[in-house]
């Protein structure tokens, strides 16, 4: 298994995977943080019933369900469609690597690679909301939570991904259904939690740790049973289509 | 002799089509076993059976004399070198790198990669992106992709598919001498003229069955050569026997046998044709293949 994520990071060569992930980290970081620099905000910043921190979370959670379907469709994409244009299916079913092994591979691969982006993205925004010059003390428990479970359904989605683009060789429909999957995520923030844990990419607003409440920002708990219930779906799900890729006649 | 593939009764059915049909191959060791077919006959079909890449409907697969299983399968794939369909190589990378991916997956050392890249003259080119190699590049790069492992059996759907005659003696030149090597080669094309002079063996498919597996020689023997008559008066000639055609040195007819060649001759003997010589037409292995496979059937 280690030898197959190692040939992805070769694979990885040139598909300008890194360059793509740094400038998203950073536009994420910095969309989110926006409202921190203008004008009006700035009364509210030392101010601990404002909750600044919880609003900086909260607009942070809107950008990323935005960004984050259609970055992960499109790293995801690009690993898979490499296979098909070069034939690569069969030649690493010649060397006994089936499609699923090579699937995972990828998953794995990516997912070592958003796991510092991920971290990095959220460590900027905090960085951010410091430098506008947020004194109240930070929270860390939301944040760190937040933090780790938008790196879960990041990865969850790369396999939806995977395999859709391992699936269908027209890599538009697997960009398509991430752009698509950007506009439900937004989509769900807006609608009550119980419709969004309904909608795959109402995750990324299910996962939220801050929320609305009549006019003001506050922290909120999210649904931990049916986001781990969700993963749970996803890793089987995952593990049966991609088993299904190996019997598929090429 | 030893057979390095065998096959019996091998059976592929995609729904109701019928794709390859109760194949019994074998392929002997050390030779250079010619697959041939028109386009759809289902070599590629019978090659991915062969390496485990699509499931047989019926049949069984020796390979090396073991059944193919999954177990043996993961077992004796390293000791065979392919090339299915298109050549394989990632376009976003240079060749080398390509090698390198196809290394790492298999454990090869350097000095096997850098041996697979000058045998097939890539050398000087390995550094350039695989996306803007010439297709011949990248059938050579495919060939040295299978070629790095350092196989006992090389199997390689038709590599010289697009390539001009000098790239197609080029890989002829080098199959014949990866045989003289000990390696058995199978490959497939659906051009008899891209085979012919480097199969030693070869098996001949149309619609999915064998219609003829055995060497060049048999394959010659199988089918008899056009007689010549030659004559200054074919008109004369036309009158006493049928399905004659006039050629330039008199008449030309098929599918006479020996009995009645000599029947023949003393028949226009006896009504004073004047004969001048009685020969068999050169035959080609390109009118013994449309004998077999029936004309039109070839792309
Ligand atoms: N996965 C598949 N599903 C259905 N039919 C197939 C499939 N693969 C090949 N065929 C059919 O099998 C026949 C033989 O194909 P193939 O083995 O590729 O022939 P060849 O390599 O001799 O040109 C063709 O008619 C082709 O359409
Ligand atoms: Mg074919």
């Amino acid at each position: 298994m280690t030898r197959g994520v190692l040939l992805e990071f070769r694979k990885m060569h040139r598909l300008r995977t890194l360059p793509l992930l740094i400038v998203l980290v950073v536009a994420v970081a910095a969309l989110s943080s926006a409202s921190l620099f203008s004008r009006g905000a700035h009364a509210t910043l030392n101010d601990s019933s404002a909750r600044p921190w919880a609003a900086l979370l909260l607009s942070y959670t809107m950008i990323a369900a935005m960004t984050s379907p259609i970055l992960t469709a499109v790293l995801a994409s690009r690993q898979t469609d490499i296979e098909h244009s070069g034939a690569g299916w069969t030649l690493s079913a010649t060397a006994g690597h089936s499609p699923s092994r090579l699937c995972w591979a990828k998953l794995a691969a990516l997912a070592l690679l958003l796991l510092p982006a991920t971290g990095v993205q959220s460590l900027l925004v905090l960085g951010a909301g410091t430098l506008a010059g947020i004194t109240v003390r930070v929270d860390p428990a939301p944040w760190a939570l937040y933090t780790a479970l938008l790196y879960l359904v990041n990865v969850a989605f790369c396999a939806l991904y995977i395999w859709l683009a391992a699936r269908v060789e027209n890599q538009l429909i697997s960009v398509g259904v991430g752009m698509l999957g950007a506009f439900l995520a937004v989509f769900a923030l807006l609608i009550p939690s119980e419709l969004s844990r309904l909608i795959p990419w109402g995750y990324y607003a299910v996962i939220s740790h801050a929320g609305q409440n009549g006019g003001e920002v506050t922290y909120v708990s999210p649904p931990y049973g049916w986001i781990l219930g969700f993963f749970v779906l996803v890793g089987s799900a995952f593990t049966l289509a991609t088993r299904h890729l190996d019997r598929a006649e090429r | 002799m030893n057979n390095v593939i065998a096959t019996m009764d091998l059976t592929k059915r995609f729904k109701e089509h019928t794709v390859v049909d109760g194949l019994d191959l074998l392929v002997p060791q050390g030779t250079v076993y010619g697959f041939l077919g028109p386009n759809g006959s289902g070599k590629s079909t019978t090659m991915k059976m062969l390496l485990g890449l699509t499931r047989p409907t019926k049949g069984e697969i020796e390979l090396f004399g073991r059944p193919l299983t999954p177990v043996s399968r993961a077992e004796i794939l390293p000791s065979i070198g392919s090339m299915i369909e298109e050549p394989p190589g990632y376009g976003h990378l240079t060749g080398a790198e390509n090698m390198r991916i196809v290394g790492d997956m298999l454990g090869l050392v350097d000095r096997q990669i850098e041996r697979a890249l000058a045998t097939v003259r890539l050398t000087e080119h390995k550094d350039k992106l695989v996306r803007n190699y010439s297709l011949g590049m990248k059938q050579r790069l495919g060939i040295a992709m299978a070629l790095a492992r350092d196989p006992s059996l090389l199997v390689l759907d038709e590599p010289t598919n697009g390539l001009d005659p000098a790239g197609i003696e080029e890989i002829r030149t080098l199959l014949i001498e990866l045989a003289g090597q000990g390696i058995t080669v199978m490959v497939s094309s659906h051009l008899l003229d891209e085979i012919d002079k480097m199969a030693s063996v070869l098996g001949i498919l149309a619609n999915g069955r064998m219609i003829f597996q055995g060497t060049r020689e048999r394959l010659f023997n199988q089918s008899i050569p056009d007689l010549i008559i030659e004559t200054s008066a074919p008109d004369v000639a036309l009158g006493h026997v049928e399905g004659a055609t006039v050629v330039p040195e008199g008449i030309r007819l098929s599918g006479i046998e020996r009995d009645a060649a000599a029947h023949l001759v003393k028949r226009l003997a006896t009504a004073d044709v004047p004969i001048y010589g009685v020969r068999r037409a050169q035959q080609s292995l390109e009118d013994v293949f449309m004998d077999l496979t029936g004309r039109g059937g070839l792309l």
